[in-house]
């Protein structure tokens, strides 16, 4: 081979490197940055099938839906928070697994938590929610009162589930806070991760 | 605005040139950043494996990250383009860690960026930090493209971002001005260096320019003795190129030992400073040849207070000087000898054939050993000095130094030296040297008359032819008298100008061919007189002694016995003297006898220095030899403080052959 050309394999190399580079580093940032799209409170729809899931005995007290994801970091640290740390009285807690995990199961019927494994697909289908973890907060009379994130930064220490229900309890409309986490469709894990480095 | 912005420019772009300090600092820095963010891959797999995130993909991610950097400084030429990959690499790593350190620590992970952005000043080039700056401009710039709402994330407010991109302005506009400032003053420092050095390299060409076209050689010598590179390129042709660090004892070394001696010696006194600069200069040596060239040398001490800084040395070729003045010389001399075979020709033909004997065994190296080539050496160089040719006696001094100095036979060099210039003399005296001249009989016009008158008045065949015989014999006057002459030169050139010299020949005639070896052998016996036994004339008057000294050399014939004679009224033998250096020498000393033999042995002296003319102890041993060769025997008689007289024996037959012997020879 050339000199010449040699230096242009090196050179076009060198490109190809810094362009996939740059492409990885933008996918991998995205999945971090992006705020995630959390569901309208005002769906009816929504609050038919979140209303479904409040069992007959716990029907007339707040009830609080959280929609977490076995494969997605932040939900852990939620899946941590919710069953190590003392939960409100008189408010019914269920939670929406998506994939299955038994580890996770346990745990939140160990403290006393409700949970429905479902898939993505049925998530998307059934609540029309496509990302998480998502805290969706039901009034007594199952209304829709709060759909959004726990943290106010990216997996921040401050989860702040309680403040939000005892807030609305207390009859206050609390900021929702942005929904940091992992896309959960297919359709959104393609948008954040084109490249497939964070999503298999 | 324009002048601002080619100062922007003018500080983020650097000089095309690299230099060599540049080159070597980068490397060793790009070495250094390479290996630094290889180190990344175990730390973020690490950092992957607490935050599970994925310790896998930081192995792969990270080593994609690692290829560039890698690369570039296994194959990129410039050092610069290989800092600026690092800069762009630093930006990459920076993404990574804020992936693999995703958690409540995420946004603290992004200080990398910045505290990487401030490191980068280290490669002294604003553009790598430009680069890594605008790296991350880019990947905003794609994911803003890409998802506009992963930037503005939260609704953030415009200005928000606005402070964000702030701080990375500001801190990579300090930092290339930092790092200009690195390059300008620890970097550049070598530049600047660079460039006095090449005024300083200009000065000395045009320097250089001037001394070598010079026809002197100029060079200086440190108080190390180590010759400075700054000198005449005649030096270096002269001396041989000199090494860098090499003393000019090792340069002088090359080409004459000798010469490298004695200026070591004179400039180890030199650097002591005991003796007055001036003084110590003066023993420095002050001309030298070799390769049949010829140099002087002067110096110059360049002193700070008293303290010696260096030594100009200025080496000039005097090899035309000195050949003119060696031609000259010889001139002189072939004209002195051209005068002195007029004037007497018999002596100065004996004087040429044993010379030419001497120099043919000196030569071709006849002489079986040592102490008869001394004696060789020493008869042509005392026979050279009483005709004034001093070329050959120079030479034969300088074989004796060597053979003094080694105790062994000359070198090819001056056996060389002494045949050419044998050679040139022959030339120039082959006019006087005819054969058929020299071998013709010549007669005064006195003689002429003399003969014939005794012709009519010879009353036998026998006398007659006798008479004729003589005209071939040479009367012992004659030849007393040009020993006579002989000694009152040496007399002049020591000093001792008012020697007088008696001769009493007694009217005889001796044959010359048959003593012509032993008048040789006589000049020692003369030189001695004159050298060792006559004082100088203050030394005479203090004690009690008249005028220069008196010489007396006599010739006589009694109950058949040929006497030679040669007194002086000098200083006499100081026996003591000689018995203490014959018991050095393993010699008898016990008798008189014994102390005579031992002044006549090979090799033995008093003096304790030699002279040009005497002190090397082998005169009065050829004169011994030459004496017994005709059959003879040496007396001597002295008394200190009164003189000193040497009388050769030898049978009155001796004198010269018969008519009858001619013939038959």
């Amino acid at each position: 081979m050339s000199t010449a050309l040699q230096r242009w394999a090196l050179v076009g190399g060198v490109a190809l490197w810094a362009g996939f580079s740059i492409m990885a580093q933008t996918t991998l940032m995205a999945g971090h940055w992006y705020t995630l799209p959390s569901p309208d409170p005002g769906d009816g729809e929504l609050q038919q099938s979140l209303a479904a899931l409040v069992p007959a005995r716990a029907e007339g007290s707040w009830a609080a839906v959280h929609v977490l994801y076995s494969a997605c970091r932040c939900s852990q640290r939620v899946f941590d928070h919710l069953f190590e740390s003392p939960r409100p009285d008189g408010v019914y807690e269920t939670v929406l697994l998506v994939g299955a995990d038994e580890e996770i199961e346990r745990r939140a019927a160990a403290a006393g938590f409700d949970v429905r494994v479902l898939t993505p697909e049925a998530l998307e289908s059934e609540f029309g929610i496509v990302s998480a973890p998502l805290l969706l907060v039901l009034g007594p009379s199952a209304e829709l009162r709060y759909a959004g994130g726990y943290t106010e930064r990216k997996q921040g220490y401050d989860v702040q589930d309680v403040q939000i229900i005892e807030t609305l309890q207390a009859g206050d409309d609390p900021a929702e806070l942005p929904l940091y986490g992992c896309g959960v469709s297919k359709e959104l894990q393609q948008l954040l991760d084109p490249m497939g480095l964070k999503y298999d | 605005m324009k002048d601002t912005l080619k100062a922007i420019l003018d500080t983020i772009r650097l000089p095309a040139e690299l230099t060599q300090f540049e080159d070597r600092y980068l490397a060793r820095v790009n070495k250094i950043a390479t290996w630094f963010f290889v180190l990344h891959l175990p730390v973020f797999v690490l950092v992957a494996y607490l935050n599970d995130t994925g310790p896998g993909m930081a192995v792969l991610l990270t080593a994609a990250a690692l290829i560039g950097p890698v690369v570039a400084l296994k194959t990129f030429e410039n050092p610069r383009n290989v800092s600026l990959m690092h800069g762009f690499t630093s930006m990459l790593m920076g993404g990574l860690l804020v992936h693999f350190g995703q958690g409540p620590v995420q946004i603290e992970m992004h200080f990398y960026f910045f505290a990487l952005l401030a490191m980068l000043a280290i490669f002294a080039n604003p553009m790598v930090i430009l680069l890594a700056a605008g790296t991350v401009a880019v990947h905003h710039l794609a994911l803003w493209y890409f998802l506009p709402e992963s930037v503005f994330n939260y609704d953030a407010p415009l200005w928000v971002v606005l402070v964000h991109a702030a701080f990375v302005v500001l801190e990579s506009v300090a930092t290339c001005y930092i790092a200009r400032s690195f390059f300008d003053n620890v970097i550049g420092l070598e530049r600047i260096v660079q460039a006095r050095t090449k005024e300083v390299d200009e000065k000395n060409k045009q320097m250089r320019l001037v001394m070598d076209n010079v026809e002197q050689g100029l060079l200086t010598v440190g108080s190390d003795g180590v010759v400075a590179q700054e000198r005449s390129a005649v030096v270096d042709r002269w001396l041989g190129e000199c090494r860098s660090g090499e003393t000019f004892v090792d340069s002088l070394a090359r080409v004459d030992e000798r010469t490298a001696d004695a200026f070591e010696a004179a400039f180890d006194q030199l650097g002591m400073g005991i003796l007055p600069v001036e003084c110590s200069i003066d023993q420095f040596p002050s001309e030298m040849a070799f390769d049949d060239r010829h140099f002087g040398l002067e110096y110059k001490p360049i002193l700070r207070g008293e303290e010696l800084v260096q030594l100009l040395v200025v080496l000039t070729d005097r090899t035309a000087i000195v050949r003119q003045e060696q031609l000259e010389t010889e001139q002189r001399e072939t004209m002195s000898l051209i005068e002195r075979s007029r004037e007497d020709q018999v002596g100065f033909l004996e004087f040429f054939d044993e010379a030419k004997v001497l120099v043919g065994a000196i030569s071709e190296d006849l002489c079986e050993d040592l102490p008869l080539l001394k004696r060789t050496i020493h008869t042509l160089k005392g026979n050279s000095m009483l005709y004034e040719v001093h070329s050959i006696a120079k030479v034969c001094e300088r074989m004796e130094d060597a053979m003094s100095e080694t105790q062994r036979r000359p070198d090819a060099t001056l056996l060389d030296e002494l045949a050419r210039r044998w050679d040139r003399l022959k030339q120039s005296l082959r006019v006087v040297l005819d054969a058929e001249e020299r071998d013709a009989v010549q007669i005064r016009p006195e003689q002429y008359r003399e003969l014939i008158e005794k012709a009519l008045a010879t009353p036998t065949h026998r006398e007659l032819a006798n008479m004729l015989m003589s005209l071939r014999l040479e009367g012992t006057r004659e030849r007393l008298e040009r020993v006579g002459e002989q000694a009152q030169r040496i007399g002049n050139r020591l000093g001792k100008r008012d020697i007088r010299v008696e001769i009493q020949d007694g009217g005889l005639r001796l044959e010359p061919a048959r003593w012509a070896t032993f008048w040789q052998a006589f000049v020692h016996v003369v030189r001695n007189a004159i050298d060792h036994g006559l004082e100088l004339e203050e030394e005479r008057g203090a004690r009690g002694k008249a005028g220069g000294g008196t010489l007396t050399l006599s010739t006589s014939t009694e109950a058949g016995v040929f006497s030679i004679r040669i007194h002086d009224d000098g200083r006499g033998i100081d026996w003591d003297r000689v018995r203490t250096k014959a018991a050095a020498a393993g010699l008898p000393h016990e008798t008189s006898a014994d102390l005579e033999a031992a002044l006549f042995h090979d090799g033995l002296t008093t003096r304790s220095e030699a002279t040009l003319y005497s002190g090397r102890g082998v005169g009065l041993s050829a004169i011994r030899a030459a004496c017994e060769e005709r059959g003879g025997e040496v007396r001597v008689a002295s008394r200190l403080g009164e003189g000193t007289a040497f009388e050769f024996r030898f049978p009155a037959s001796e004198m010269a052959p018969s008519p009858t012997e001619y013939l038959a020879a």
